[in-house]
């Protein structure tokens, strides 16, 4: 099965929790269902990128999380009160990404898209120089400041959640023991 | 309790209707597919109240499978004006 | 007594940031402000005010459902406003007057061909 065994137990854990009840029909159930699920999204593109999970550095992306959120909605309220125009600037910015792997990235944009002024417009994995997402600023005050945020969020999922493969970035290969091509 | 739970379904209502305007008015497409999304989330928003006022879990069923449908409409919108354009 | 204050104060919260989305939907001038708005406050509200129903639950399958409608919220909210997000940025929609910088304009996606719907 080319899934991770992790999203397998997802999706099984998500569908005793849907019918909340856990009982012998609901297992048998749950194998049927996450088999018929898995087999129709083999389908699908998938990456041979293998992740190392580390539990502290998610539970800090988690807070972090948390704490970007509600800052958004502190700024979303205000500007949406108030509308000046410099609340209201706004731009479509450029920002590069330091590897290429699916998982991190998916993470990234959907966290770019919660945290204050930002929301994510397009992530390029396969442009020949280097991966870029494109995001849409509220708020914007210059472009620096931008690819700084991602990057940094870039840098807590990183250490969350790892591509076991060597990663070239600006500063000199990282990451764990190579295992298999380089994405 | 019971006054929270009607102030905040009046608000409710006065955000669904903020939402249809938007859907009614909104120039193109994708501006009034996202306001169809946010009147999804807004009428899960008055389920989570109704759930609150009842006290008995008749209706969480509902604010899951009406949460991820929401979701899937979307989707498909999205994926029509893609192809069709969004004038 | 406890579990009443706190739900209420959660599902007053919720509704209030659900009304700040709705708000936003119509006040902010163009496309991706209100994506912005209809993502951030309308997650936000709808965790609120799930997380006060669930408090009020007894039953645990209850709690364990509304958790799963917050997650999925959470995962899928980005997703809907990053795909309307690019079709509209692909089939050219006009960007407020407030936009300074476009750099996105300038770099087609080579993969992307508009389909015809036949």
């Amino acid at each position: 099965m080319n899934v991770p065994r992790g999203v397998a137990v997802a999706c099984y854990v998500a569908w005793l929790a849907m019918w909340a009840d856990i009982s012998v029909p609901n297992i048998l159930s749950g194998i049927v269902a996450v088999a018929v699920v898995l087999w129709v999204s083999s389908a699908l593109p998938t990456s041979t990128i293998r992740h190392r999970l580390h539990p502290v550095a998610i539970a800090r992306l988690f807070g972090h999380f948390v704490r970007l959120l509600v800052l958004s909605n502190f700024t979303l309220v205000k500007t949406t009160l108030h509308p000046t125009p410099t609340a209201l600037r706004s731009a479509i910015v450029a920002a590069p990404l330091s590897q290429r792997s699916p998982l991190v990235s998916t993470i990234v944009a959907n966290f770019i898209s919660l945290t204050p002024g930002t929301l994510t417009l397009d992530v390029r994995l396969d442009e020949p120089d280097e991966p870029v997402l494109y995001l849409h600023v509220l708020g914007f005050t210059d472009v620096e400041a931008a690819r700084a945020d991602v990057a940094q969020v870039e840098r807590w999922v990183l250490a969350a959640v790892t591509p076991r493969t060597r990663i070239n970035t600006a500063d000199g290969p990282h990451g764990a023991t190579v295992e298999g091509a380089i994405p | 309790m019971n006054v929270v739970t009607i102030v905040c379904i009046a608000v409710s209502f006065f955000s669904a209707s903020l939402c249809i305007t938007r859907a009614l008015r909104g120039p193109t497409m994708p501006d009034r597919a996202i306001a169809l999304d946010a009147l999804v989330v807004v009428l899960v928003n008055g389920l989570g109240i109704m759930v609150v006022r009842d006290g008995d879990g008749l209706l969480v069923d509902a604010i899951l499978v009406i949460c991820l449908l929401g979701f899937v409409a979307t989707l498909a919108v999205s994926r029509f004006t893609e192809s069709r354009g969004s004038s | 007594m406890i579990a009443d204050v706190a739900s209420a104060v959660l599902i007053v919260l919720g509704t209030l940031l659900t009304l700040v989305a709705a708000l936003g939907l119509v006040r902010l001038p163009d496309f991706f402000a209100r994506g912005h708005a209809a993502t951030k406050a309308a997650t936000l509200g709808l965790a609120l005010t799930l997380s006060g129903a669930a408090i009020q639950m007894s039953n645990r399958g209850d709690v364990a459902k509304l958790a799963l409608a917050v997650i999925a919220q959470f995962l899928t909210a980005p997703v809907a406003s990053h795909l309307l997000g690019r079709t509209a940025h692909r089939t050219g929609i006009a960007l407020s007057e407030h936009t300074v910088l476009d750099e996105l304009v300038d770099e087609p996606d080579p993969t992307f061909v508009a389909k015809d719907l036949k």
